[in-house]
């Protein structure tokens, strides 16, 4: 899944670890979310969207096969 | 925090002492020298179990969201392979050992088996870190 933690916490001036703190998981796991080699579960998503003030699928683009299919 | 060491210790000794006494009471072979060599033997492990369950509930911060983090992601597809790893290893040795009619001490086959889990479950997770850390 494609995101965009990795800009919005440049945006904010955040470091990972600082991001990391602030939703209560670890540095590598907001490394891993950034390069899209970890899909965070719906509860850290939604932390995140919150922090970011942004709407969950607005930070979070499904990719390939995981997308939903085109409306008719 | 004291008394919780002082409790730890006890704790630690007791945990150890009841495994010697096991040793000397069940051992075949030398049981004085076993329950002392099992006694010695337990006593960080009682310690250690000690200071899990009585000191670290009051020092250690408990993070509220510890399944969202990735290494649980990592630790529990480490251990699903690993499972996985054991049946294969398992049945292809008892397919081995039927055949060869070789008699193996049971104790060597459990630490086989021990060893086998632990190398694979390091390997996988250290495998699943490296990967995800790698840019």
């Amino acid at each position: 899944m494609k995101n965009s933690v990795r800009e919005r916490r440049q945006q904010e001036g955040w470091s990972q670890a600082h991001l990391a703190d602030l939703v209560g998981v670890t540095r590598l796991t907001v490394i891993s979310i950034e390069k899209g080699r970890f899909d965070p579960s719906l509860p850290l998503a939604f932390r995140l969207a919150s922090l970011f003030a942004v709407p969950i699928e607005e930070l979070f683009e499904p990719e390939g096969c995981d997308a939903p299919p085109a409306p008719q | 925090m004291i008394v919780r060491r002082i409790l730890t210790g006890v704790t630690g000794v007791a945990v150890a002492g009841t495994v010697g006494v096991l040793a000397w009471l069940l051992s075949p072979v030398a049981p004085l020298l076993s329950g002392i060599v099992f006694a010695a033997t337990a006593l960080p492990f009682g310690v250690a179990l000690s200071w899990i369950l009585i000191i670290a509930p009051k020092t250690v911060p408990e993070s509220p969201h510890a399944s969202d983090s990735v290494e649980t992601t990592w630790l529990n597809r480490a251990l699903a392979g690993t499972a996985n790893d054991l049946v294969i290893v398992v049945g292809l040795s008892l397919a081995a050992v039927s055949i060869t009619r070789v008699e193996l001490p049971t104790a060597l086959v459990l630490l086989a088996i021990l060893l086998i889990a632990f190398t694979s479950t390091m390997a996988r997770y250290a495998l699943a870190r490296g990967r995800a850390v790698r840019s």
